[in-house]
C-alpha cells in the first residue's frame, strides 16, 4: 500500500500544538453553539469551582459569542489558561443544511459522474408526487471523469489516463473550483488511482482543498462513499476558515486554549485534524448530550439510558447501554447519506413549537409543521396564533406565564387558550384543557414511536432502561413518555439546559480508521492483518498527537461469503481464525436470529479506534437537605382529566436525598420537570433528579 | 363515538407494529434483493383482511395487493384453524394473490390471550423460484407453468417449526436455493415480531380497546378518502393508454379506464381494456385494485395515514378474460413491472381531467426489469442478479419531474456497483443520466438513465422486461413525448444490436448489455420554459443545444 500521509492537509493554526506543551493548566471548558444560545461550562479541576452560563448566539459568526462566553467564564474563575476547550459546533451542519459551502467539483471514474444525482434511484416518499431527492451538492458541469478502473479485488482493470487527468485539472482550474472531491470506484479496496489523482490535483492547484473518498469512508457502496466525500469537500473550506477564526479570536482575547472539536462519533479531536475531516462533525451538537449521558451513567446507578433531548423544533434520541454509547454505520443528514463514525442518533421534528391541527377525518394531529422560534407558539406573542405543544403545556398549568422559557420572556396564557379554543377545542367539541391534554398525548405518541424505532427495532427492550431527559422541553414530557414505553425511571440532570455542553468536558479524544481488506477469513494471514492494523493505529494516534496514554481497539468487519453487511468482531494479536469465526457467528445469531455454521466467513474490513481517555473532573455533590422540601407555592395543574392542586418547587431547593411526591412541578432556570400523580422524585447526591413510576398495581 | 386523541395515539401504535415487523424482515433477510433493495412489504390487518397499518418502506404495489392475499389465505385456512406459530405462504396469483411468482406472501395469525385477533402479512420478492429463466419472470412464455413454482396457500410453519419437507421442495425448485430459507425465515421473524407487539399493545390498553380503535383507524381513513373524493366534480373521466406489445405479436395492449366519480364514491371501470394476451403481461383484479389505491391516495391525500379503510370508497371493475382479469393459467410474470405501471398512467390520465393540479404526466411507465443469471466462474455456483431500473418522472403543472427515479408502484433501491461486482461475475461500465430523454415542456419530465453491464462469465441468460418504446411517455398540455426504452447487446467487435423490449437472450464473456430507460412526460409549452433554467440545463449537458433550440426555441 502506498504512503497515504501525503501532504494534502492544510494546517489550521499553531495554537493547538503550542498550547498542548504548556503545563499546570487546570481549566476545562465545553462550548456548545445552539440556534438561540451558546452554552459555556467551565470546570477548574484544581479547586472544584465551576461556571455554567448561556450567552446569546451570534449567527453570523458563532466564534464571537464563544469568545465572549469563554472570557466571562474565565473571569469568573479568575484564570486565563485553558487546558482544553471542547467545542460542539453546528457550522458544518448548517453549511450543509443551507447549502452554503465551497464551489466544489467531483472527479470520478469515467461513466459514473451522475452517481451523486441518481443516488439509490428511489424517492423519499411513496405517495407524494412532489417529493424529490436532495439535489447533489455538486452540479453536473462540475462533475468530471477520468478514465481508469479498479476491480472488486483491487486489481487494475484499466490504467489511470494521465493525459486525460491533466486536461481534467485544466478544467478544474478554469471552472474556478475551491474544493475537489475525488471518488473513484473501488478505491476502498485499492486507492492507488485515487491517490495519484488527488496528488496531481494538489500539486497543480495548491490552493484547492482535496478530499479523497477512501480516507473518508473506506467501505463499499459507491454512492454513500461519494456522498460522504462530497459533503466533506463542500463544507471543509467553511469549517477550516471558521476554526481558524475561532482560534485567532480566542488568542486575541488572551485565551490560551487547546481547541478540540466534538465529533459525531462521540469523541473529540484537535481542531486542525477535524477541520480536514469536518464531515465527521455533522452531529457535533447532539453528540455532546449523548456523551453527557454516558458520563452520567458512570456516576449514577443508571447504566442503561435512553437519551431524550427535546427542544423547540426537534426531538433527538439515542441509547446508552451499560454505560456505552451506540454507534451507527450509515446515517443521513438532510438527504445526504454519510458513512463516517457516528453515534446512533435519531431525530424527529417534534418539539415545543410543533403545531396541532384537526384533519378532515376529525383526528387530532400534531406536526410536522412547526412554529419555530418565529412566529413561535401563540403564547410567545410574536405573531403566531396556532396552537403548539408549548401552548398546551401552558394551558395545562405545567408551564407558568413567568416560566423563564426562551430567555425570561413572559408567556401569554390568554393567547394560548384562544389558539386552542379556535383551532382545536371548538372543531373537536372538547374543552380547551381536553384539547391541550390531547395534544400532549399525541406528541408523546410520536416521540414514543421514535424511541421505539431506536430501541425495539434494534432488538432493545426499553423497559430495561431509564429515560435521561434534557433540553428545554425534555423534562416536561419524560414521565409520560416513560408511561407509554413501560419505562419506570426518569433521570433529569442537574442543569438539563446546558447538559450537552457538559458532555463535551467528559469526552475522550478519539480517532477512527477503517480500511477494506477482502479475503476468506480462513485464508487470511492474521500476522499480516495485525501488521496492517498496527499501521492504521499509528496513523490515527499521530493525528491525535496522542501520547502514551492512548488506547486502541482493533476489530475486523466479517460477513458470510455473499453477504454485503459486516459485523465488527474484536481482534487482537492472539486471535485465530476459528475463534474469530465463532465470535462472528454468535454475534450474527444475536443480531439476526440465526447463524450459518457451515458457511464460509469473509474478512471485509479492518477497524481501529484510538482513544486518549480524559480524566473526569469531580463535580461538587449536593449537600444533604431536609427529606421533604417545601413547595414555593401551589397551583392547579391538569392531569388525567382533572385540575389537581399541585406543589411547585424550585430545583435549587432540593438537596441530596430530598423526596417529592407527585403531582409536582419542579422549576429551574433552564427547564421545568413534571412529576405526575403517583410518581415520586428523589435527588441524588450527585445532583440528578430521579423520577420513579408508581409501583404496578 | 371515538376519542379523537386516542385515535391518533392508537394509529401511531398500530403503525409502529407494522414498521417493527418490516424492520425485523429487512434485518434478518439473506438476499441483497431484500436487504439492499428492500423489495418487500409488511402490514397488520384485522381478520377481515382489512389492513390497519403498513410500513411505508416497501412498494405500493405489494401493499395494495395484501388485502387480497389475506383473503385468499384465510379462505383456505380460516383464522380459527391456525395455531400460534403457524404461517401460511402463497405466491399464486389465481384466483387472487401476489402479482407474480417471485413475490411470496406470508400470513400468520396474531394470538392474544389464546384468541386470534389479527393477522400479520408480508410480501418479499424472492430471487428465484424456478421456471424457464433465472429470476422467474421470463419473457416469451404463455403459461404460468413456465414461470416457476406455484405455491398455493401452504402452511410452511407449524407451531413455530418450519416444515422441512415443504421447504426442501421449494428449495429444490429455486436456482439460488440457499437464499430461499433465509428470506422465508426473515418473513417469519416479521410475523412473530408483529404478534409480540400486538400483545404488548393489548396489554397497555385492552384487547377490546385496541380492536375498537383499529376499526376507528379504518373508519377515519375512509372518512378522509370520501371527503377528498367528494370535493372532486362528479362525472365520468376516460383515458386510454397502451402497452407496446406482449412480446409475441406487434399488437398493442389497450389499458383503458372510465373513472366515475359520484358523490363520495369512485369507480374505475377497466372493461374497455384488451382481452388477455399470450405473453406474461396478464394480471388479476387485485392488482388493478392496488393500482387504484395507489393513484387515489397520491391524488387525494398523499399524507393520509394508510389503512384499508381508505379503500372502501374505491371500486374496480374488470372483465373476466381481459388482460386485467386473466383466466388461469395465463402467464403473469411481467404484469407487476409493466402492465400495472400502465394502469397507473391511465388512471392519472383520467384524474387529470378532474384534478389537473394533483397529477403528473406519464412516468417511465415500466420498471425495466433486468435479470442476469448463470454459473459464476469464480465459484462454479449458480447466481442470479435481478434489478429494476429507474426512469424519468412525469412533470406536474408547476414542477419538473424527477430524474432517474423509481415512480408509482415501485420504490426499490439499486444494487450498488461495488456490491454487484463483488457478488457476481459482472462489470458495470456505465451508469448515468441520459441527456435529451426528458419529455419537453414548460415543466420538463425527468431524464432517463443508462446502465451498461459486461459479462465476465462464459455465458449468461438475460431476461429483459421493458416497454414504452412505441407508446412513449406522454406529456400533458402539449404534444411532446419523452424518449422510450432501448436495450442493446454490444458484441465483442463493438457492434450494437437492438433487442426487443421483452426478450430472453444470452450474453457471452466480454459482451455488454446496454439498457436505456424511458424518460418522463413534460407539461405545457416548451417555449415557455424558464430560459435561465434551460440555459443551465444546456450548460449541465442534460439538454443539448440543438434540442434546446429546436424543441424549446432557445436563442443561441
Amino acid at each position: 500500500m502506498e504512503d497515504q500521509s501525503v501532504a494534502l492537509y492544510r494546517v489550521v493554526g499553531k495554537s493547538a500544538t503550542a498550547a498542548r506543551t504548556a503545563t499546570a493548566m487546570t481549566i476545562r471548558i465545553g462550548v456548545d453553539t445552539g440556534g438561540t444560545f451558546t452554552d459555556v461550562v467551565a470546570d477548574d479541576c484544581a479547586n472544584g469551582k465551576s461556571v455554567r452560563l448561556k450567552v446569546p448566539s451570534t449567527r453570523e459568526d458563532p466564534s464571537e459569542a464563544i469568545a465572549s462566553g469563554v472570557v466571562r467564564a474565565l473571569q469568573q474563575l479568575g484564570k486565563s489558561d485553558v487546558a482544553r476547550l471542547v467545542h460542539g459546533t453546528t457550522v458544518a451542519t448548517n453549511a450543509l443544511l443551507e447549502r452554503r459551502g465551497a464551489r466544489t467539483a467531483l472527479v470520478t471514474t469515467a461513466g459514473f459522474r451522475d452517481l451523486l444525482a441518481i443516488a439509490r434511484q428511489n424517492r423519499p416518499a411513496l405517495y407524494d408526487l412532489r417529493a424529490r431527492r436532495t439535489p447533489p451538492l455538486i452540479p453536473r458541469h462540475l462533475r468530471l471523469e477520468v478514465s481508469e478502473r479498479v476491480d472488486a479485488e483491487g486489481k487494475i482493470r484499466a490504467p489511470l489516463d494521465l493525459e486525460e487527468l491533466e486536461r481534467v485539472i485544466d478544467q478544474l482550474e478554469s471552472l474556478g473550483v475551491e474544493s475537489v472531491a475525488v471518488g473513484l470506484l473501488f478505491s476502498h479496496v485499492n486507492p492507488a488511482h485515487e491517490l495519484a489523482t488527488a496528488r496531481r490535483i494538489a500539486e497543480r492547484l495548491p490552493s484547492v482543498g482535496v478530499t479523497m473518498s477512501h480516507t473518508m469512508a473506506a467501505v463499499p457502496g459507491e454512492y454513500e462513499r461519494l456522498s460522504t466525500t462530497a459533503v466533506n469537500a463542500f463544507v471543509q473550506p467553511v469549517m477550516h476558515e471558521y476554526l481558524t477564526r475561532l482560534t485567532q479570536r480566542l488568542e486575541s482575547e488572551g485565551v490560551r486554549a487547546d481547541v478540540m472539536v466534538m465529533k459525531s462519533s462521540g469523541g473529540v479531536g484537535p481542531a486542525a485534524a477535524v477541520a480536514e475531516k469536518c464531515v465527521e462533525t455533522v452531529l457535533s451538537g447532539p453528540a455532546g448530550g449523548v456523551m453527557a449521558c454516558v458520563d452520567l451513567a458512570h456516576r449514577t446507578p443508571h447504566q442503561n439510558l435512553i437519551a431524550a433531548d427535546m427542544g423547540g423544533t426537534s426531538f433527538d434520541v439515542a441509547v446508552v447501554t451499560a454505560g456505552q454509547e451506540s454507534h451507527a454505520r450509515d446515517t443521513e443528514i438532510a438527504g445526504h447519506p454519510l458513512r463516517t463514525p457516528m453515534l446512533d442518533l435519531s431525530t424527529i421534528g417534534a418539539g415545543g413549537g410543533s403545531i396541532a391541527w384537526v384533519d378532515t377525518g376529525g383526528s387530532l394531529r400534531v406536526g410536522p409543521q412547526s412554529a419555530g422560534a418565529v412566529p413561535g407558539p401563540a403564547c410567545y406573542g410574536r405573531g403566531g396564533d396556532l396552537p403548539t405543544v408549548t401552548d398546551a403545556n401552558l394551558v395545562l398549568g405545567r408551564l407558568t406565564s413567568d416560566s423563564r422559557l426562551a430567555g425570561g420572556m413572559q408567556l401569554d396564557l390568554a393567547a394560548a387558550r384562544k389558539a386552542f379554543e379556535t383551532h382545536l377545542a371548538k372543531p373537536l367539541g372538547l374543552s380547551v384543557e381536553e384539547a391541550a391534554a390531547g395534544v400532549l398525548r399525541v406528541v408523546n405518541a410520536s416521540m414514543t414511536a421514535a424511541i421505539r424505532q431506536i430501541t425495539v427495532q434494534r432488538g432493545i427492550d426499553p423497559r430495561d432502561y431509564a429515560i435521561c431527559a434534557y433540553g428545554g422541553a425534555g423534562p416536561l414530557h419524560a414521565a409520560e413518555l416513560a408511561c407509554e414505553l413501560g419505562v419506570r425511571t426518569v433521570v433529569v440532570p442537574r442543569t438539563p439546559g446546558v447538559f450537552s455542553a457538559e458532555g463535551l468536558l467528559s469526552c475522550d479524544l478519539r480517532e477512527d480508521r477503517m480500511q477494506s481488506r477482502i479475503e476468506l477469513l480462513a485464508d487470511a494471514d492474521l500476522a499480516d492483518v495485525a501488521e496492517q492494523v498496527r499501521g492504521m493505529e499509528q496513523d490515527a494516534a499521530q493525528s491525535l498527537a496522542a501520547d502514551d496514554q492512548a488506547q486502541a481497539t482493533w476489530s475486523l468487519g466479517l460477513r458470510y461469503l455473499g453477504q454485503t453487511e459486516e459485523i465488527a468482531v474484536a481482534f487482537d494479536l492472539k486471535a485465530d481464525a476459528a475463534k474469530l469465526a465463532q465470535s462472528f457467528s454468535s454475534a450474527h445469531e444475536q443480531l439476526y436470529g440465526f447463524a450459518r455454521g457451515e458457511h464460509a466467513v469473509q474478512l471485509a474490513s479492518l477497524w481501529v479506534s484510538v482513544t486518549v481517555p480524559t480524566t473526569h473532573a469531580e463535580q461538587a455533590g449536593l449537600a444533604a437537605s431536609v427529606a421533604v422540601p417545601k413547595s414555593v407555592h401551589r397551583r392547579p395543574v391538569y392531569f388525567a382529566g382533572n385540575h389537581i392542586d399541585t406543589g411547585i418547587y424550585r430545583r435549587e431547593d432540593l438537596g441530596a436525598g430530598s423526596v417529592i411526591e407527585g403531582p409536582a412541578v419542579i422549576e429551574q432556570d433552564d427547564t421545568t420537570t413534571v412529576t405526575p400523580p403517583g410518581w415520586s422524585g428523589q435527588t441524588l447526591a450527585t445532583g440528578e433528579l430521579v423520577l420513579t413510576a408508581p409501583a404496578p398495581s | 363515538m371515538f376519542d379523537p386523541v386516542l385515535l391518533e395515539v392508537m394509529r401511531h401504535r398500530w403503525r409502529s407494529i407494522a414498521e417493527e415487523a418490516c424492520a425485523a424482515m429487512v434485518r434478518t433477510a439473506y438476499s441483497p434483493n431484500i436487504k439492499d433493495r428492500r423489495d418487500c412489504s409488511a402490514a397488520v390487518a384485522l381478520p377481515s383482511g382489512e389492513i390497519v397499518a403498513q410500513a411505508e418502506v416497501g412498494t405500493p404495489l405489494h401493499l395494495g395487493i395484501l388485502p387480497a392475499v389475506i383473503r385468499a389465505v384465510l379462505a383456505e385456512y380460516p383464522l380459527e384453524t391456525l395455531e400460534p406459530g403457524d404461517a401460511v405462504i402463497t405466491n399464486l396469483p389465481y384466483p387472487e394473490g401476489p402479482g407474480h411468482l417471485p413475490d411470496v406472501s406470508m400470513v400468520s395469525p396474531v394470538y392474544v390471550d389464546g384468541r386470534p385477533i389479527a393477522v400479520a402479512a408480508t410480501t418479499a420478492h424472492h430471487i428465484d423460484l424456478g421456471g424457464y429463466a433465472p429470476g422467474s419472470m421470463p419473457l416469451g412464455v404463455e403459461e404460468i407453468y413456465q414461470e416457476g413454482l406455484q405455491i398455493p396457500p401452504t402452511p410452511v410453519f407449524r407451531l413455530g417449526q418450519v416444515d422441512e419437507v415443504i421447504l426442501r421442495l421449494i428449495e429444490q425448485n429455486a436456482r439460488t436455493r440457499h437464499e430461499v430459507r433465509g428470506d422465508l425465515l426473515a418473513q417469519y421473524a416479521a410475523g412473530r415480531t408483529a404478534e409480540r407487539r400486538v400483545a404488548e399493545l393489548c396489554a397497555i390498553s385492552s384487547t377490546e380497546l385496541a380492536l375498537e380503535y383499529a376499526q376507528h383507524v379504518l373508519d377515519h381513513a375512509e372518512r378522509v378518502m370520501r371527503d377528498g373524493i367528494g370535493r372532486l366534480a362528479d362525472g365520468v373521466y376516460s383515458f386510454d393508454d397502451f402497452l407496446d406489445d406482449d412480446g409475441f405479436s406487434d399488437e398493442p395492449v389497450r389499458i383503458a379506464v372510465d373513472l366515475t366519480i359520484a358523490g363520495e364514491e369512485l369507480l374505475a371501470d377497466f372493461s374497455r381494456s384488451s382481452p388477455q394476451v399470450r405473453g406474461p403481461l396478464n394480471c388479476r383484479a387485485s392488482a388493478a385494485a392496488s393500482c387504484l389505491y395507489y393513484a387515489a391516495k397520491a391524488v387525494i391525500d398523499p399524507d393520509l395515514p394508510t389503512s384499508a379503510g381508505a379503500y372502501r370508497a374505491l371500486k374496480v371493475k374488470v372483465l373476466e378474460g381481459s388482460v386485467l382479469q386473466a383466466r388461469f393459467p395465463a402467464a403473469v410474470g411481467n404484469a407487476n413491472i409493466l402492465t400495472d405501471q400502465r394502469v397507473v398512467d391511465a388512471l392519472f390520465g383520467a384524474f387529470y381531467q378532474v384534478a389537473p393540479e394533483r397529477v403528473c404526466a406519464a412516468c417511465s411507465g415500466e420498471m425495466n426489469l433486468v435479470n442476469l443469471g448463470g454459473i459464476d466462474p469464480r465459484t462454479g455456483e449458480y447466481f442470479n442478479y435481478v434489478e429494476t431500473l429507474a426512469g424519468g418522472q412525469g412533470a406536474l403543472h408547476d414542477a419538473d419531474g424527477g430524474d432517474a427515479v423509481h415512480t408509482h408502484l415501485t420504490n426499490t433501491l439499486n444494487t450498488p456497483i461495488e456490491v454487484i461486482e463483488q457478488a457476481y461475475p459482472l462489470e458495470v461500465t456505465e451508469y448515468a443520466l441520459l441527456p435529451d430523454t426528458e419529455g419537453a415542456g414548460r415543466f420538463r419530465g425527468g431524464c432517463a438513465l443508462v446502465r451498461e453491464i459486461r459479462s465476465h462469465a462464459d455465458r449468461l441468460t438475460v431476461s429483459i422486461g421493458a416497454d414504452r418504446r412505441r407508446f412513449t411517455p406522454w406529456g400533458l398540455e402539449n404534444e411532446h413525448h419523452a424518449a422510450g426504452a432501448m436495450c442493446y447487446v454490444i458484441r465483442l467487435d463493438g457492434t450494437r444490436e437492438l433487442l426487443p423490449t421483452k426478450v430472453v437472450t444470452t450474453l457471452v464473456r466480454g459482451e455488454r448489455l446496454r439498457i436505456e430507460t424511458p424518460g418522463g412526460g413534460g407539461w405545457g409549452d416548451p417555449h415557455q420554459r424558464d430560459r435561465e433554467l434551460l440555459a443551465a440545463e444546456v450548460a449541465e449537458g442534460l439538454i443539448s443545444p440543438q434540442r434546446a433550440a429546436s424543441v424549446y426555441g432557445l436563442d443561441q
